[in-house]
């Protein structure tokens, strides 16, 4: 899978998927919750606004988890950082 | 009647030793050495088939000039009519193992005929061709010949009488790692209700789908700060130019495309659509920020969380992609971002 | 609940001046059925081909599959579809078994399917034997693909029943009963048995039809078996590959419900039927199956269940969530999918999500395997699709994925795989 691809070649990724599980049955070493399969980083019930806040705090979160080592992979429930 | 063309080293093929590793491909009518074995096992078994010709190469000449080696080797039986190759046995000798391989994956492409060798399985050519060509699994060294040969003379000649082939353990054969479509006897249901009444009594069942046993990759160390380093954006989600300039496959992708950050920002929708077959691309679509995130990315590094957003962002399509091709445009984008300088990337995928 | 099912026998279809049925043979008028397909103008240019079992014929544009049935005490069929609203799975319901009705059409961004009626293709699917009505229509001049999948699915169902109109008055080959009252002690101790099954909700076209409406609207909830086998589930899907989606005729048809159903006070106690959709994103998906789990454990009371799903790779996580809920409550289970191992079958990863709870799997095969099929004298449906390209009456090396029912996610299929 491309992020371990990317990893492997020393580059820190961070996948944001909304289907955690695969990720993690694929042994994704960051990986941040996204909303939904159809809308990874955006949520069609929230204004545009509001949208782009999540957005920019999921965004925030991947970031961060770039800058941090990869802790073990768990239940992951959306608003779950790794 | 069956022409059998057979593969051999300096060392079968009697030339000499490892002293005539070096020897030049040569072709000789009929069989040599083992061969003359093969010769037997057709008559005892009263078959119609003798080896019309064997071709020998020195070990050290095939493995340092493979390219060049093999096409002497293939012109030299261009222009013999023959039905089946069979190279070796190699047995644990690792420069034959590889010429056998490698000449059984050429003849096969090349001439479309049935290919069989043999080799011990920690010999390295079995790990290397093994899913190209079937290897019958022998002994350590040429004690095994008699027990080897019969083996591979008889998964051969099924595969000439163009009988699907079957089980490793049953035919003898290296598993190649592949699990094959075949037609049950049973319903797929009816072999499910059946395992489920048998799990229930408290009987241990087999299950057909193994477990995996996955490559696990050690994480790439973290960026020490995020101030000043350059970040791309990846996707699975095939966003790409209306029209896909690029022909990105929209499923079992084979590569990737790059784009301008900054004409997605500015164009947003009305140039770039998800083209990926694996889900309903509608919010997508409809702003193409909800799968590639340059507006928020953009937002952090005008506030200084990070320093600069690649010029660029790398798309493919994440749906039905084999491991392998998988790998190979990991592998691609990994490089453009280290070329690029940049430090750590972000992947969004459905 | 009391169905019975009255099979009338096909062993030809022809054209004829009135539709009836007789000797085992199904007349057909022509005109009459294109006439009542041609009704809605959704559709334009409709025919109609008719291919038997062993003629040199290649069916292409293949959307939907389904078999001509008839409820005797309604006179209707597919309620809330199609009939009025009513519920399936009891009374008396007419079959004409070895018939098939095929939707056709051509649309980019729909997924049409593929069947020889003979050559190394047939054996891949039960539609090389049955005998086989098919559709062929074109989209009115600017139709989206979402309308043309609706046209196209009143115009299957509207076929099925006109066709099974053809058994009113006429002897039955063979009766069967499904019925799953039985006095307590015939079931004693029998293993109590319960069916999830999980039903594709990511979007128009892309889900069945329940009674009528969308499944991304319901949580899950329990069907009686009979209801399943008895049109209160229609194939929606019109933009995902057969492969990877239950034709209506499977779910007529459903191998599970009437293996199940067959072997209820004898080998088992079959206790219902939970469906229940495929949400797309990971916090429905937990709360799906927690429900559909707590469904089949304090409602159904059941010791086992059979898993199946719908759709591609994603909804492999939903079949892991569901194993998981279901044996963390004690229910032990066993799934039915099929693998994902690239054409070589070399794949390292059979599904896209994995639990060690999944111990025991049945693999309906690789869907990236691929197949030879001959070239063929006829071709009905067209010679192009959008997914394969054109010239399709000559000799082809395809994925199986495109012939019905080789790759099946209900278990109707022989396919599986084994380690080479």
């Amino acid at each position: 899978m491309l992020e371990k691809e990317i990893e492997r070649a020393g580059i820190p990724a961070v996948l944001i998927t909304a289907l955690v599980p695969t990720a993690q049955t694929l042994r994704a070493n960051r990986i941040v919750p996204g909303i939904g399969i159809t809308n990874p980083l955006g949520d069609p019930n929230l204004t545009r606004e509001e949208e782009k806040t999540l957005r920019k705090k999921i965004v925030l979160d991947a970031l961060k988890t770039l800058a941090a080592k990869p802790g073990k992979a768990k239940n992951l429930q959306q608003g779950d950082v790794t | 009647m069956l022409r059998i063309i057979h593969y051999v080293n300096q060392f079968f093929g009697q030339i000499g030793g490892e002293d005539k590793a070096g020897a030049e491909p040569v072709v000789r009518e009929g069989a040599v050495g083992p061969g003359m074995l093969i010769d037997q096992l057709l008559a005892g078994q009263g078959k119609q088939g003798r080896v019309v010709a064997t071709l020998i190469c020195g070990d050290n000449y095939f493995t340092e000039k493979t390219e060049r080696a093999a096409e002497e080797l293939i012109r030299l039986i261009d222009g013999t009519p023959f039905d089946v190759f069979i190279a070796g046995p190699a047995f644990n000798a690792g420069r034959y193992g590889i010429a056998c391989g490698e000449m059984c994956k050429q003849v096969k492409e090349k001439f479309g005929v049935p290919v069989i060798t043999g080799m011990f399985h920690e010999n390295p050519g079995a790990d290397l061709y093994k899913r190209h060509v079937h290897i019958i699994a022998t002994t350590g060294n040429a004690a095994g010949m008699s027990q080897a040969m019969p083996k591979m003379i008889q998964l051969v000649l099924k595969m000439f009488r163009g009988e699907p082939v079957g089980r490793p353990e049953d035919e003898g054969y290296i598993p190649q790692g592949v699990r094959a479509n075949i037609l049950s006897d049973r319903l797929a249901s009816e072999r499910a209700i059946e395992l489920l009444l048998r799990k229930m009594r408290g009987e241990e069942v087999p299950t057909e789908i193994p477990f995996p046993s996955l490559d696990v990759v050690p994480a790439a160390p973290p960026v020490l700060s995020l101030a000043g380093v350059t970040i791309a954006i990846v996707t699975e989600g095939a966003l790409v130019p209306i029209g896909n300039p690029d022909g990105i496959e929209s499923a079992r992708a084979t590569r990737f495309a790059t784009y301008s950050v900054a004409e997605l920002e500015k164009l947003g929708p009305e140039k770039f659509q998800s083209i990926h077959r694996g889900f309903d691309t509608t919010l997508i679509n409809e702003d193409p920020n909800r799968l590639v995130p340059a507006d928020a990315l953009r937002e952090l590094e005008r506030e200084g969380v990070f320093g600069k957003l690649h010029d660029d962002f790398y798309v493919t399509a994440g749906v039905a992609t084999t491991m392998e091709n998988a790998r190979k445009i990991g592998q691609g984008i990994a490089s453009r971002l280290k070329k690029a300088g940049v430090a750590a990337a972000i992947l969004t995928s459905t | 609940m009391n169905l019975e099912m009255r099979y009338f026998d096909v062993s030809d279809i022809q054209f004829g001046s009135k539709t009836s049925y007789g000797g085992g043979c199904l007349f057909i008028n022509r005109e009459e059925l294109i006439a009542l397909i041609s009704e809605d103008k959704r559709l334009r240019h409709v025919d109609m081909e008719l291919a038997n079992p062993g003629e040199k014929t290649r069916i292409t544009n293949i959307l939907d599959i389904l078999e001509p049935r008839i409820n005797l005490e309604h006179r209707d069929y597919f309620p809330g579809m199609l009939g009025a609203i009513r519920r399936a799975g009891e009374g008396t319901t007419n079959v004409l078994c070895g018939a098939a009705v095929f939707e056709i059409g051509s649309m980019q961004g729909l997924c049409g399917a593929l069947v020889d009626m003979s050559g190394p293709g047939a054996g891949f699917t039960p539609h090389s034997r049955t005998h086989n009505v098919c559709l062929l229509t074109e989209p009115s001049a600017g139709l989206q693909t979402v309308e043309y999948g609706l046209a196209l699915k009143a115009a299957g169902l509207k076929a099925s029943v006109y066709l099974a109109r053809a058994t009113l008055g006429a002897a039955p080959s063979g009766m069967e009963g499904f019925n799953l009252d039985l006095p307590r002690r015939d079931l004693g101790n029998l293993p109590r048995v319960g069916y999830l099954m999980q039903l594709h909700s990511h979007g128009d076209s892309r889900e069945p039809f329940v009674y009528g409406d969308n499944t991304r609207r319901y949580y899950p909830t329990i069907l009686h078996p009979n209801e399943i086998i008895d049109g209160a589930i229609v194939c929606g899907h019109y933009n995902i590959s057969t492969a990877i989606k239950n034709s209506t005729y499977t779910i007529l048809n459903h191998p599970v419900v009437l293996g199940l159903h067959r072997r209820h006070g004898r080998e088992l106690n079959f206790k219902g039927v939970v469906i229940s959709p495929e949400p797309t994103s990971l916090v429905e998906i937990r709360r799906t199956s927690m429900m559909a789990a707590g469904l089949l454990k304090h409602v159904l009371q059941v010791d086992g269940v059979i898993i199946t799903k719908e759709g591609g790779g994603h909804t492999d996580v939903d079949l892991m969530e569901n194993c998981e809920a279901c044996e963390a409550l004690g229910i032990k289970t066993v799934i039915i999918d099929n693998e994902w191992l690239g054409p070589d079958g070399s794949g390292e990863l059979p599904l896209l999500a994995i639990s060690p709870r999944a111990d025991v799997m049945v693999s309906v095969g690789n869907v990236d395997g691929m197949i030879n099929l001959s070239a063929m004298e006829k071709i009905v449906g067209g010679t192009f699709m959008h997914d394969l390209g054109g010239d399709l009456q000559q000799s082809l090396h395809i994925p199986l994925r495109f012939i019905p029912n080789a790759i099946s996610q209900a278990g109707f299929t022989h396919l599986t795989t084994e380690g080479r």
